[in-house]
C-alpha cells in the first residue's frame, strides 16, 4: 500500500509537470536544448497526447517516479553535463539492471545523451563513473559534441535537408566540360 | 651365420668385456634396475675422462666399426629390431621399425639423409646434452652406423642455439672423425661415402618437433608441416629423411657390438634397454643417470639422487617424463615403473625420462601455469588450436593459480585441452594439453578450495559474491 | 611431354622451392597441367553420375579413378585425390578457411577434420581432410561426434581472437568465418579475457588491411609467393603474437594485388576504394567482360542503382582462372568521371556547346556534305565493342569510305584474312601445356598480368623462359636472349637446345613488333617445324587493347599515329590517341572526355562497357559477352545506336535496328561471332607468312605501355588507378 501511496504523489507532481508542459511549453522551455531540436515543430496539443500515451503506458513511472529499484537504495552516482543522472544499486538486483539513467526529460530521450566517459560506467565497460575518477580522454577523442537530437543523420536523409537546408547531389557521376577555347 | 660369426670375433676381440656382466635371458625378470657399471653404454656421462677420440678408442668406441658397417644395411636393422630399441626422443617408436621405413631406392635418385635431433629443448630434460659433450663419439659413431642403416648419404646434427659447449664438443669430435678417415669418403675404410654437418638453431622449442626441425635446418622458419607425406618420403630437401633422438643413435653401435639379446635382457618386454633419466627438481642430488628401463620411480630417486627433500613422503607429484607429460601424484609414484607401458597406464608417458620431482612446497597450480606459459610462448602460431588455445590455457591456469575463476570453469578448461589436444599440426597441442589435464585429474581439490578460497576473500572485501575477470558481477542472478 | 613435365615437377623436390609443392605433387593437385586439369575437372562434374547405379554394376571404373564412401554415399574420384576433394566429390560441404584450388596446401586452419575408417578401424584422431591423400579402402564420416565437436572447437578457437566488428566489417554478408560460424559454431564463447590487438599494415592505395580480424589462414602469404611472385607478405612473430604483414613498412608491389581480397576468408584484407560503400546484399551482380587488356578476364560487375560499386573476377579456367588484374578490379571509379553525358557541338568561338541529340546529329550531317568518301576516315578506340565497330564500318563504307582503321592494332600484322596470324594460337590455357616459352617485344606483366601468372606458373613446372627484348623484372627468371632478334644461339646454348626440342613452343609476339621481327621469328620455327606437334601453333600474339581483335575480324585495319592531311570528316569511336590536324572536321563518339573529345567537333556520348550490350574478342580469338549493369549516364546512348540514327540522317539508313540484327550481322562478317565464349579451333602451324625486312642491330624491343594503371580512358579517369601510379612511382 505504501507504495501505492508513493506512486500516487509522484503521480500528482507528474500531473502538474504535464499540464506545465503541455500549456506554458513558450515560457518554460527556455533550455538549449529545447531551442536545437525546434526544428521540427509538433503541435503542443499532440505533446501532450504523447506525454499522457507516455504516462499510461508506464514508462515515465518507472522512469523518474518509482523506479522499482528506487525503494532499494539506490545509491546516486552522479550527474553528466546533459543533465542525465546516474544510479546505481550495489547488492540485490539483477546484474545489468544495477546501473541506469534518468534523463532531465523523461517525454523526449536519447540514450545517446550519455556521454562517453559514462558510457563505459553504464554499460558495465568498467567501474570507474567519472563523478569518482577523473576521467582521461583519449588520445583519439575527437570534438566532444554536446547531444542533439538526431545529431547524426545519414548522407541524403530527408532530416538533412531540414537541417542544413541543402540537397544531396543525387548525381552519381562527373561529367566531362570541355576546354574553354 | 655370418651374423654371429662377426658378433663372436667381434666380441672376442673385445675381450668380451662386457658380456661379463650382462644377464642371463629370462622371461620371468621381475625386478628391474641396479645396473651394473659393465652394462653402462655411457661410460663417460659425468665427463671424468677424456671425451674426445683418444679417450673414447679407449672407452671402445670406433672399435671394428668397419665390420658394423660391412655387414650392411639389413644386417643393422634387422639387429636393432632384435634389441627393441624404441626411440628415446618422447614418443617411443621402434627404431628399427622408423630405420626401415627409408626406401631402398629411389628412382629419380635423390639422396637420403639422417638428421639428428639435438635440439634438447624440452623442460627438464638434459640427457642429450651429457652424451655430447662428455661422449661426442658416441654419437658420431652412431650416426655412420644408423646412416649406413638407412642408407642415407649424409647426417645432420641439428644442436639447439643454447648448447654452446656442447657443439663446440661435437665440431669437434666430428672433426677428428674425418681426420682420422672414419667418416667422410670411404668412411672407415669401408667405401661408404659418409659426410656429418653440425648444425645449430636459434632456440626454438617446436624446432624440436622433427619436421619443424627440417624446416629450420632447410632455412626456413621452424614450423611444422603436414604429415603426410612424412620425412621417410619427402623430408629435408624434398629427399628421404629420418629424425632420430640423439639417445637413440648413439646407442646404436654399442647394441650392434654387444648385441640386440644383451640389450633386450634390460627392461620389462616391450620396453627394452637402458635409458639416461634425468632427475631435477626437489630432489638432494639432481642428476642424469643410466639406467635399466622399467625401474622403479622410487627406487631411481632414492638410490640415485639421495631421495626426495624432506623425505618421500613429503613428495607431493612427480612430472615423469618431461614438461609436456601429465604429472603423477605422489600415491601412484610409489609404485610406478619407469617404462613406457607402465607410464601409459597410469595416463601419464615415458617422454624423456626427464623425472620432475615437487614436493609439498611446491604450488603446484603455478607450476602447471608455468608450464603453459612456456607452450603459449613456444607455440609456433602456425595452426588454430595451438595458436589460439594454448595463450588461452595460460589466461585460465593463471586465473586458477589466484583462483580468479568459476568452479564451473575447471571442467571448462579440462574441456577446452581436449579440444585443443589431437587437432594440431604436430604435437605441441597435445603437448600443452596434457599438464593441464593431469592437474585437473589428480589435483582437483586444490583448485577448488583456492577458488572457494578467493571467493570467500572477495565477500569480505565487497560485501558481493565476485565473479570471474574481476568484475563485481553476482554470479546467482543477484539474490544473495 | 608430359613425362617431361612431370620429371620437371619432380625436380621441384630437391630445390629450395619448398615443401608445398611437393605435397601438392603427392596429392596429385589438380592445377598444374591443362590436362589433368581438363582430366579432373570433368571427372569431378561428371562424378554424381558416374557413381554407379543399381541397373549398370558392370560399369566399369576407369583407371585412373578410385572409389570411396562419404557418409555411406560411394563417390568416384581420381586417384591422387585428397579427402576434401572426394568429399566435394560426393556433395558433403567441409568447412575450410585455408585451403584454396588454386594455392598450396597449408592445413592450417584445422576446419576441415574428418574421420576416416579403414579395415584397421578409425582414425586415431581427426585428420585435415585438405591435406591427405585418399588412400584405397577408406571410408570418410564427417558427420560423427568427434568430427563435430572437433570442428565447433576450431571455431571457437578462431572467435576467440577475431573481433565482434562484423557490422563494421566490409566483409560482413559474404564472410565465410561468419557463414562457418553460424553453420559449425557454437552459439556462445566462453572467453573472457582480452582480445588480441594487431597493428594494421600499409599496402598500399588498392588493399585495406584490418589485421585484428586476421585468422592467419595463409591464404594470402601463399598467394603472393606463388600465384604473383611477389614475396612482399609473409607471418611475422610466432605463436598468439604472430602477425601476416610485409615486416617493413611496404607496397605490395604486384599487378595482381586486389586478388588477396577475394581470397581473404574474413575483413582482414579489403578492397580500400570500395571500403564503406556498400553491403553485398544491395548489389546487383552483371556477368560482364573486362576491357582492361586484351586477355578478356571474365567479371562480375556489382553495381546499385546508377554507380557501378565493384568489380569482381568470375572464374574462367581457360581465361582468367580466379584472378583479375588490379586494373580491372579497381578502375571503375574511373566510370564516374569525366562522363560524356550529353551531345555537344562547336558553335561560336569553336567552343564545344550541350546541344541537342538531333542538332548534333544535324551538325554532322551538314559537315557530311559533298565530302567524299576519299576524304573521311573512321577510326575505332582502345575500347570498342563489335557492335559499334562492324556499325561505324558499315556507315563509312556506305559513305564510300575505306579508311576504316583501329588505333592499338599492331604493324606486325600482315594479313588480316588470316586469322591466325593475328591471334594467341595455342590460346591462354595452352600456356600451361607449352613447354617452351619464348617472348619477343613484350613485357605480360603491364600487358597482361593475369596472363603473366600462368607463364609463372608454367616457369614454376621448369618451363624454360626466353626473353627477346627489354630485359624485364616478370617476377620470374627469364633467359634474357638479346634486345631483338635473331636469337644469338652460342650466348644461349642452353635455351636454344630446349626450343630444338620443344614439341609445344609458344612465342609470345608483343602487339607491336614489326614484321621484320615478326619475321625472324617465324624464321626461327622454320627450321624447327618437323618437331612441332600437329595442330600447334606457335605464334601468339598478345595484344593490349580489347578491341583489337574484334576490329581485326571486322576487317578493320592498323591505325597510323596521325590521321593524314586531306581528310575532311573524321569520325573517331573512342579512339583518343590518334591526331587529327587542323582542317578535319572530327566526331568524336565516346564515354569519357579525353583526347579525341577536345579535338572534336562534335561530341556524341556513348556508352562504357558496363552500360552496354556488347561483345569483345580477346586476344585468342574468343568471342565474350559484356553485359549491362547499369544504364549511361544523362543523354548517352548505345554507341551502335547512334551510329544508326546517324546513319539515317545521313541518308544512308543502316539495315539493323535492334541488337539481333547488329549480332547478326557481326555473323555474316566473321562466323567467330557465333560461338561465343568459345576459342578457335587450333591452327596447324601453315609457316612463315610475313616478309623479311631488316632488323636494326641496336634495336631493343618493348613493350608500349609505361605505367600499367593508366591505359585508356576509364583508367585515366579513376582517381584509384591516379594513387596507385603515385604509390608505385614513391616506392
Amino acid at each position: 500500500m505504501a507504495l501505492w501511496r508513493e506512486t500516487g504523489k509522484a503521480g500528482l507532481a507528474l500531473c502538474a509537470r504535464l499540464a506545465a508542459r503541455s500549456g506554458l511549453r513558450a515560457s518554460v522551455a527556455s533550455s538549449q536544448q529545447h531551442q536545437q531540436r525546434d526544428f521540427v515543430k509538433l503541435p503542443d496539443l499532440s505533446q501532450a497526447a504523447n506525454a499522457i500515451g507516455t504516462f499510461l503506458d508506464g514508462k515515465v513511472m518507472e522512469a523518474k517516479y518509482i523506479h522499482p529499484y528506487m525503494f532499494k537504495q539506490a545509491e546516486f552516482v552522479g550527474e553528466d553535463y546533459n543533465g542525465n543522472k546516474y544510479y546505481e544499486i550495489k547488492k540485490g538486483v539483477l546484474y545489468g539492471r544495477h546501473r541506469w539513467f534518468v534523463p532531465p526529460d523523461i517525454f523526449e530521450y536519447s540514450p545517446a545523451s550519455v556521454p562517453p566517459e559514462w558510457h563505459g560506467w553504464l554499460h558495465n565497460i568498467n567501474n570507474d563513473a567519472p563523478s569518482r575518477v577523473k576521467f582521461i580522454e583519449p588520445s583519439y577523442k575527437t570534438e566532444a559534441t554536446t547531444y542533439k537530437y538526431l545529431g547524426y543523420q545519414p548522407k541524403g536523409s530527408y532530416r538533412k535537408k531540414l537541417e542544413f537546408g541543402r540537397k544531396r547531389n543525387w548525381k552519381k557521376y562527373q561529367a566531362w566540360t570541355p576546354p574553354s577555347a | 651365420m655370418a651374423t654371429v660369426a662377426l658378433r663372436n670375433s667381434a666380441l672376442s676381440a673385445l675381450g668380451r668385456r662386457v658380456l661379463g656382466g650382462a644377464r642371463a635371458f629370462s622371461s620371468e625378470k621381475t625386478s628391474y634396475g641396479n645396473l651394473s657399471d659393465e652394462d653402462r653404454i655411457f661410460t663417460n656421462l659425468y665427463g671424468r675422462h677424456d671425451p674426445f677420440l683418444k679417450g673414447a678408442v679407449k672407452r671402445g668406441d670406433w672399435y671394428r666399426t668397419k665390420d658394423l658397417v660391412l655387414m650392411g644395411r639389413d644386417w643393422i636393422i634387422s639387429e636393432m629390431k632384435a634389441s627393441g630399441l624404441r626411440g628415446r626422443g618422447g614418443a617411443g617408436f621402434p627404431s628399427g621399425l622408423k630405420w626401415s621405413f627409408m626406401p631402398k631406392e629411389v628412382p629419380d635418385g635423390r639422396p637420403s639423409y639422417l638428421v639428428v635431433n639435438a635440439d634438447e629443448s624440452e623442460p627438464g630434460t638434459c640427457k642429450d646434452r651429457e652424451i655430447m659433450r662428455h661422449d661426442p663419439h658416441k654419437l658420431v659413431e652412431g650416426c655412420l652406423i644408423a646412416g649406413v642403416g638407412m642408407g642415407a648419404r649424409a647426417g645432420y646434427i641439428y644442436i639447439r642455439g643454447e648448447y654452446v659447449n656442447e657443439r663446440l664438443a661435437l665440431e669437434k669430435a666430428v672433426a677428428e672423425a674425418y681426420e682420422a678417415g672414419l667418416i667422410g669418403k670411404n668412411a672407415c675404410g669401408t667405401g661408404y661415402d659418409y659426410d656429418l654437418y653440425v648444425h645449430h638453431g636459434a632456440g626454438a622449442y617446436i624446432c624440436g618437433e622433427e619436421t619443424a626441425l627440417i624446416e629450420s635446418l632447410e632455412g626456413k622458419t621452424g614450423k611444422p608441416r603436414l604429415k603426410p607425406p612424412f620425412p621417410a618420403g619427402v623430408g629435408l630437401y624434398g629427399c628421404p629423411t629420418t629424425v632420430t633422438n640423439v639417445e637413440t643413435v648413439a646407442v646404436a653401435p654399442t647394441i650392434l657390438r654387444r648385441g640386440p639379446e644383451w640389450f633386450n635382457s634390460f627392461g620389462r618386454p616391450n620396453n627394452a634397454g637402458t635409458k639416461l633419466f634425468c632427475i631435477s627438481g626437489h630432489v638432494n642430488r639432481p642428476c642424469t643417470v643410466e639406467e635399466e628401463m622399467s625401474i622403479p620411480l622410487r627406487e631411481l630417486i632414492e638410490k640415485h639422487c639421495g631421495g626426495v627433500v624432506g623425505g618421500w613422503d613429503n613428495l607431493l607429484a612427480i612430472i615423469p617424463g618431461g614438461s609436456s607429460v601429465p604429472l603423477l601424484p605422489k600415491n601412484i609414484c610409489d609404485d610406478v615403473l619407469m617404462d613406457f607401458d607402465a607410464l601409459r597406464e597410469v595416463q601419464s608417458g615415458l617422454g624423456t625420462a626427464a623425472v620432475i620431482v615437487m614436493n609439498k612446497s611446491t604450488d603446484i597450480v603455478e607450476a602447471i601455469s608455468r608450464l603453459s606459459y612456456f607452450y603459449k610462448h613456444e607455440s609456433c602460431g602456425q595452426c588454430t588450436p595451438c595458436r589460439e588455445g594454448a595463450p588461452w590455457l595460460f589466461e585460465m591456469m593463471e586465473r586458477m593459480r589466484t583462483g580468479d575463476a568459476r568452479l564451473e570453469e575447471i571442467d571448462m578448461l579440462h574441456e577446452v585441452t581436449k579440444q585443443i589436444e589431437g587437432h594440431t599440426i604436430c604435437a605441441l597441442g597435445d603437448a600443452a594439453a596434457w599438464p593441464v589435464q593431469g592437474l585437473i585429474r589428480h589435483f582437483r581439490p586444490e583448485i577448488e578450495s583456492r577458488i572457494n578460497q578467493w571467493q570467500d576473500q572477495k565477500q569480505l572485501e565487497f560485501g558481493g559474491t565476485a565473479g570471474f575477470g574481476g568484475y563485481n558481477s553476482p554470479v546467482d542472478g543477484g539474490r544473495a | 611431354m608430359e613425362s617431361s613435365r612431370a620429371l620437371a615437377r619432380l625436380w621441384r623436390l630437391t630445390g629450395p622451392t619448398g615443401l608445398t609443392q611437393a605435397r601438392a605433387m603427392l596429392l596429385g593437385r589438380p592445377c598444374w597441367s591443362q590436362q589433368q586439369t581438363q582430366q579432373q575437372h570433368n571427372s569431378f562434374s561428371s562424378s554424381s553420375s558416374s557413381v554407379p547405379e543399381e541397373s549398370d554394376e558392370e560399369k566399369k571404373m576407369p583407371d585412373h579413378m578410385m572409389s570411396t564412401i562419404v557418409n555411406g554415399k560411394e563417390v568416384w574420384v581420381p586417384k591422387g585425390s585428397s579427402v576434401m576433394q572426394a568429399c566435394d566429390a560426393a556433395g558433403v560441404d567441409i568447412p575450410r578457411f585455408c585451403y584454396h584450388p588454386k594455392l598450396s596446401v597449408a592445413g592450417n586452419c584445422r576446419m576441415c577434420l574428418v574421420d576416416l575408417e579403414n579395415e584397421r578401424g578409425m582414425s586415431p584422431k581427426p585428420v585435415a581432410s585438405c591435406a591427405m591423400p585418399l588412400a584405397p579402402g577408406t571410408t570418410i564420416l564427417t558427420d560423427t561426434d568427434r568430427v563435430k565437436k572437433a570442428r565447433e572447437g576450431v571455431m571457437e578457437f578462431l572467435l576467440l581472437n577475431h573481433p565482434l566488428d562484423c557490422p563494421i566489417c566490409d566483409q560482413g554478408g559474404e564472410c565465410d568465418l561468419q557463414d562457418q560460424a553460424m553453420h559449425y559454431g557454437s552459439d556462445r564463447g566462453r572467453f573472457v579475457g582480452q582480445k588480441r590487438t594487431v597493428v594494421d599494415k600499409n599496402l598500399g592505395p588498392l588493399v585495406k588491411t584490418v589485421m585484428t580480424r586476421c585468422i592467419h589462414c595463409t591464404r594470402c602469404v601463399r598467394y603472393a609467393k606463388e600465384v604473383a611472385g611477389v614475396e612482399d607478405l609473409g607471418v611475422t612473430g610466432r605463436g598468439g603474437a604472430s602477425e601476416i604483414g610485409t615486416y617493413v613498412n611496404k607496397l605490395m608491389e604486384s599487378e595482381l594485388s586486389g586478388n588477396v581480397i577475394d581470397l581473404c576468408p574474413v575483413g582482414a584484407l579489403t578492397s580500400k576504394p570500395y571500403a564503406f560503400t556498400a553491403r553485398q546484399w544491395e548489389l546487383k551482380p552483371t556477368e560482364s567482360v573486362d576491357v582492361s587488356d586484351a586477355l578478356g578476364c571474365n567479371i562480375r560487375v556489382d553495381s546499385r542503382g546508377t554507380e557501378v560499386l565493384r568489380i569482381l573476377p568470375r572464374n574462367n579456367e581457360e581465361v582468367n582462372e580466379d584472378w583479375i588484374s588490379d586494373k580491372a578490379r579497381f578502375q571503375y571509379d574511373g566510370l564516374q568521371r569525366q562522363r560524356l553525358n550529353v551531345p555537344m557541338a562547336k558553335g561560336a568561338g569553336s567552343v564545344l556547346k550541350p546541344v541537342k541529340w538531333e542538332e548534333a546529329l544535324t551538325a554532322v550531317a551538314e559537315a557530311a556534305e559533298g565530302v567524299s568518301g576519299e576524304d573521311m576516315a573512321a577510326y575505332g578506340g582502345k575500347l570498342a565493342d563489335c557492335e559499334s565497330l562492324i556499325a561505324l564500318k558499315d556507315l563509312a563504307n556506305r559513305l564510300g569510305c575505306e579508311t576504316v582503321q583501329c588505333e592499338d592494332v599492331g604493324q606486325g600484322v600482315p594479313d588480316a584474312d588470316l586469322r591466325s596470324t593475328y591471334l594467341f594460337n595455342p590460346t591462354l590455357s595452352g600456356v600451361d601445356a607449352a613447354d617452351v616459352i619464348l617472348m619477343v617485344g613484350t613485357n605480360p606483366r603491364v600487358e597482361a598480368p593475369v596472363l603473366n601468372a600462368r607463364i609463372r606458373k608454367a616457369q614454376l613446372e621448369g618451363v624454360p623462359i626466353g626473353m627477346l627484348g627489354e630485359d624485364v623484372d616478370l617476377t620470374y627468371p627469364t633467359t634474357h636472349l638479346g634486345g631483338a632478334p635473331p636469337l644469338s644461339a652460342k650466348k644461349n646454348a642452353d635455351f636454344s637446345l630446349a626450343l630444338d626440342q620443344a614439341r609445344r613452343p609458344l612465342v609470345l609476339v608483343g602487339a607491336n613488333c614489326d614484321p621484320a621481327v615478326m619475321a625472324e621469328v617465324e624464321e626461327l620455327f622454320e627450321k624447327r617445324r618437323e618437331t612441332i606437334e600437329d595442330g600447334w601453333n606457335p605464334i601468339s600474339v598478345l595484344h593490349q587493347s580489347a578491341s583489337t581483335v574484334g576490329a581485326l575480324d571486322l576487317g578493320y585495319g592498323a591505325a597510323p599515329k596521325a590521321v593524314p592531311e586531306g581528310k575532311k570528316l573524321v569520325f573517331l569511336l573512342g579512339a583518343d590517341e590518334i591526331d587529327v590536324p587542323e582542317g578535319a572536321f572530327v566526331v568524336y563518339i565516346g564515354h569519357h572526355g579525353d583526347k579525341g573529345a577536345c579535338r572534336a567537333d562534335v561530341v556524341l556520348p556513348a556508352a562504357a562497357f558496363t552500360e552496354k550490350h556488347a561483345t569483345y574478342v580477346n586476344t585468342e580469338g574468343r568471342p565474350q559477352h559484356a553485359r549491362r549493369a547499369i544504364a549511361p549516364p544523362g543523354e548517352a546512348r548505345d554507341d551502335w545506336k547512334i551510329l544508326r540514327a546517324l546513319s539515317e540522317v545521313m541518308g544512308h539508313a543502316l539495315p539493323y535496328d535492334d541488337l539481333r540484327g547488329v549480332r547478326s550481322r557481326l555473323c555474316e562478317v566473321s562466323p567467330t561471332f557465333e560461338r561465343i565464349d568459345e576459342a578457335p579451333q587450333k591452327a596447324t602451324y601453315l609457316g612463315p607468312k610475313h616478309k623479311k625486312g631488316k632488323v636494326g642491330a641496336k634495336t631493343v624491343l618493348r613493350t608500349t605501355i609505361e605505367n600499367f594503371y593508366q591505359t585508356d580512358v576509364i583508367s585515366r579517369a579513376s582517381l584509384a588507378m591516379a594513387k596507385a601510379t603515385q604509390a608505385r612511382a614513391n616506392q
